[in-house]
């Protein structure tokens, strides 16, 4: 499976939400390493690149930092088992979905890579699950039949091996 | 080039069939055998240009002794068969030695030669094998010579075509060279001097550049784009010697290379050996010893574009993080395919060397990742989040 997540997990290995959150975020990157199938979707130029970017800047400062950014760099960003690139420039030129357009306009232009990225992947028969910390955007999507979960619920089950989410 | 090598009981390499491709990395632990690997083409180098001496000479590479068959068989299982054979795109070639005698397997297409002999072996038997209907195939282990039953100019001529075929199979490994940790040059003249077969000792390569009119030049163009610095060579009228100079560009101060960082330094005797003509396949300890990061990536780009202009194959030991992520950037800029990488992570399983082959993408991914070079960081990335957890308690 392809979690697309958005930009929370920099903010949290920033530890930008505390001690906890940064210490669970590590603990759900090591599962993933763990489970053969799953995988983290990375979408290029994005937010989400963004914030890996600006990781990286910040990294050169703090020692903490530059180890977590290596972490993501070696066992995620560099593995082809565990990270799935796609570009967004190259999501937007593409017809995923009729239905898309009118499901971007409910939302942010920041989120459209998380929606871009799930109907490209549900095209392709991956199965696919955004994870976010947006509950407004979790709102939207769900009716539009988008399977999305809220961080702190999906971490706890993915944690305790509960394949219940999808 | 060398397609495949095939290893056994060879150090702590129980049995591996390694494929090849321009570029091979292999890294991993301190101790885990990457080594062993390049060495063991150079002691098949030592067998092929001569096997007629003891065993344990083969296992003298010039810069380092491995100390003899016993020392190297796998497990001190002095009994067992080592053997070490390679293949390119024109067929196959091992030897299997034991203390006091070995075999020689060659092929080529549907052609498969089989030779028993002793250690030391003075290259005195002919094993006689038929080729087709045609032909008769002499052979003495290394040198072939083929003949036609019935002579004729065609016949004659596809003879010698053979015979080319078959020599050229050991031949390979005359184009093979290593460029070993300990390199450098570390006086400021030098005057030529006798060059061996696997030259490695600076006065060594020193002759190879000071008699090769076009070495000098060459290396100045590589160490021009990696380090910004030129590299001339300059003889005093009336005499044999020779000096190393070395210019940085940006200041235009000419020093002799031995007062130059030893950076600079070591990476002349590798361009050197890299350029040395006749040579196709190089192996490679850790290119990146006392370079910056920035000269790293300015390498791993050189050595890409030797590769693709000069045809010249890597075997390159490496523990530098950086060498193999910017051989992965290169991949994503499209400088070299992921076909022309292969990439190895090299570990210990108890007393056997374990090799596995990570396959690159076009994305310059790598299958599982490159955790090998951050083991020691997780361990430390861990204890930064328990001491967290514990300040939390307090």
């Amino acid at each position: 499976m392809i979690l697309i997540l958005d930009e929370w997990i920099f903010h949290d290995l920033q530890n930008e939400n505390g001690n906890d959150r940064q210490r669970e975020t590590f603990q759900f990157l090591e599962r993933i390493k763990e489970k053969n199938n799953d995988k983290i979707a990375w979408i290029k130029n994005s937010k989400f690149e963004d914030k890996y970017w600006n990781l990286s800047k910040l990294s050169s400062r703090k020692v903490e930092l530059r180890k977590k950014f290596k972490f993501l760099e070696n066992s995620f960003r560099f593995n082809s088992c565990k990270t799935k690139f796609l570009n967004l420039q190259h999501l937007q030129n593409i017809s995923i979905n009729d239905n898309i357009d009118k499901i971007l306009k409910k939302i942010k232009a920041d989120d459209h890579y998380l929606v871009l990225s799930y109907f490209y992947l549900r095209r392709e028969n991956q199965k696919c699950i955004i994870v976010t910390t947006d509950e407004k955007l979790k709102n939207i999507l769900e009716p539009e039949g988008v399977i999305i979960k809220l961080r702190n619920e999906f971490i706890k089950q993915y944690l305790k091996n509960d394949t219940g989410y999808y | 080039m060398i397609t495949k090598l095939k290893i056994s009981n060879f150090r702590s390499i129980r049995k591996q069939e390694i494929e090849l491709s321009k570029i091979n990395i292999f890294y991993g632990p301190t101790s885990s055998g990457k080594s062993s690997v390049l060495y063991s083409l150079i002691v098949l180098k030592n067998f092929i240009k001569n096997p007629n001496q003891s065993i344990d000479g083969f296992f003298n590479l010039g810069f380092l002794n491995l100390g003899g068959f016993d020392a190297c068989v796998f497990n001190h299982e002095f009994n067992s068969e080592m053997k070490i054979g390679f293949s390119t795109n024109g067929g196959e070639y091992e030897a299997s030695l034991k203390k006091q005698e070995g075999k020689i397997i060659q092929k080529l297409d549907e052609v498969e030669m089989m030779a028993n002999i002793p250690i030391p072996y003075p290259l005195n038997k002919n094993f006689q094998f038929d080729f087709g209907e045609e032909y008769t195939i002499n052979w003495n282990g290394l040198i072939a010579n083929v003949v036609p039953k019935q002579p004729s100019p065609q016949t004659q001529q596809k003879a010698r075509e053979l015979t080319e075929k078959l020599n050229s199979i050991p031949s390979t490994l005359d184009c093979v060279d290593i460029i070993p940790h300990r390199r450098g040059f570390f006086k400021p003249v030098y005057s030529p001097s006798h060059v061996s077969i696997l030259p490695c000792t600076e006065d060594e390569i020193a002759t190879i550049i000071i008699n090769d009119p076009y070495l000098a030049p060459k290396i100045s163009a590589d160490i021009e784009k990696i380090i910004n610095r030129d590299f001339r060579t300059y003889v005093p009228p009336g005499t044999a010697t020779v000096y190393f100079q070395i210019t940085d560009k940006s200041i235009r101060l000419p020093i002799e290379l031995v007062n130059e960082g030893f950076g600079v330094n070591q990476l002349i005797y590798l361009l050197a050996k890299i350029h040395r003509q006749g040579i196709k396949t190089i192996l490679i300890e850790e290119p990146e010893i006392h370079l910056h990061p920035k000269v790293i990536r300015a390498l791993v780009r050189t050595l890409i574009s030797i590769t693709k202009e000069e045809d010249k194959q890597f075997l390159i030991v490496t523990h530098s993080e950086l060498f193999v992520t910017s051989l992965l950037t290169a991949i994503v800029e499209k400088l070299i395919y992921p076909q022309e990488i292969k990439l190895y992570l090299v570990e210990k399983k108890g007393k056997e060397t374990v090799i596995l082959e990570q396959k690159t993408n076009e994305e310059g991914q790598v299958e599982g990742g490159l955790e090998s070079f951050i083991s020691a960081e997780l361990e430390d990335l861990k204890i930064f989040l328990n001491r967290k957890k514990d300040n939390n308690k307090e």
